[in-house]
């Protein structure tokens, strides 16, 4: 092997090293978030307010 | 894209689709969407002592409410319902902020409580709520573990005023292996709302065999006369079998009276038990002449003696907001 090719291997290889290095740092880049989006609908069920059952002292403890 | 919420010590990683820790805060398309908002599942008026809270506006009714999920899962959990349910299965109200200060208005409460779940994890809801709260000359009250990291704890401080902190026990294996969560964040949140004026009372459940031994009353009580003084409320709560932890008994009405003996010896000006009728251990007495200034009956205030929130025969000026 001559020094040339020698060189073009180290240089192959280390540019596949940087690739596959910022491959992996593009996919666990997380961006984040002082907040949370206010979401437009509920995913469960709604139902109207029932005035009856507010005034009434909550079951739940605090 | 995954994202990550960094509201709370836990920093869930969330895939899309899916939620954190609490179930309530989802990354739908790669955005992190609180998604109760304006759904609270509970709604109610409570009397302030429910909360608990015996140091701020004795007396009044407080407009609760809570949406489903929480970041910690104690296993002993008494509103486990719906502070783990997932928000798909729930059933909740539309009430968006401006409707939370209409309903209090109508109610006639002079504060709205944050309560049930953790107001922690339906934080942008509860912010915004709190806002207008103020806005229209009423208090905020958070009931809550304390399980929130500093920055967002900060902002909300500006716009509540008396919150009710659950001091599960002074052991991080106790949070870690009962509730999910660390004590060390919980400590800050109680260092960091006293250093911003806000009115804090402690609670403390005390779970036989898991929390109740005196050296770590002892500990708790110790911790909290150093880092909030000695005249922070402190009460102490009875354990019932709830959840996943029916295999205990309830507490012992002698542990709870054993508990504030420590605490008023330990210096504590102000140690109550709860979840138990007992007239002694719910009267607030000044803590120099011992007079009696409130007595109550379970949630029920009976008499209110304190004049412009003093002792009338000392006049020491007693902890708390109280008009």
């Amino acid at each position: 092997m001559t020094r040339r090719q020698f060189i073009q291997i180290i240089a192959s290889v280390g540019i596949v090293c940087a690739a596959g290095v910022r491959w992996l740092a593009a996919k666990t880049d997380v961006p984040y978030f002082l907040g949370a989006l206010k979401a437009r609908t509920f995913p469960g069920r709604v139902r109207p307010l029932d005035d009856d059952e507010i005034r009434k002292e909550g079951k739940w403890q605090g | 894209m995954i994202v990550q919420c960094d509201l709370c010590p836990k920093y869930c990683m969330i895939k899309p689709g899916e939620s954190g820790d609490c179930r309530i805060r989802v990354n739908i398309d790669g955005k992190l969407s609180a998604v109760t908002y304006g759904f609270p599942s509970a709604a109610h008026v409570d009397p302030i002592e429910k909360k608990p809270l015996n140091h701020f506006l004795p007396g009044s009714s407080i407009f609760s409410i809570a949406t489903v999920g929480c970041n910690l899962h104690c296993l002993n959990c008494q509103n486990w319902e719906i502070s783990q349910q997932d928000p798909v299965d729930a059933v909740a109200f539309d009430m968006a902020p401006s409707e939370v200060v209409a309903q209090a208005k109508r109610t006639e409460c002079v504060s709205v409580a944050y309560t049930y779940t953790d107001p922690s994890v339906y934080y942008e809801y509860a912010l915004d709520s709190c806002i207008q709260v103020r806005e229209a000359g009423l208090r905020n009250v958070l009931v809550t573990a304390g399980y929130l990291n500093e920055s967002p704890l900060r902002e909300l401080c500006k716009v509540v005023d008396a919150v009710t902190i659950d001091l599960k026990a002074m052991s991080d294996r106790f949070y870690r292996e009962i509730c999910g969560a660390t004590l060390a964040p919980v400590l800050n949140y109680f260092v960091v709302c006293k250093s911003l004026g806000v009115h804090v009372e402690a609670s403390n459940l005390l779970i036989p065999t898991l929390n109740d031994k005196d050296e770590e009353i002892e500990a708790l009580c110790r911790w909290i006369k150093e880092n909030l003084g000695c005249e922070t409320p402190l009460h102490f709560l009875q354990f019932f079998p709830y959840h996943r932890m029916r295999h205990l008994p309830p507490t012992p009405a002698s542990t709870l009276t054993k508990a504030r003996q420590i605490a008023m010896a330990v210096g504590l000006d102000y140690v109550y038990i709860g979840n138990l009728m007992d007239a002694e251990s719910s009267t607030t007495k000044c803590p120099t002449c011992r007079t009696v200034l409130i007595r109550r009956v379970g949630h029920q205030m009976l008499e209110n003696k304190l004049v412009e929130g003093c002792c009338p025969d000392c006049k020491k000026k007693i902890y708390g907001v109280w008009k």
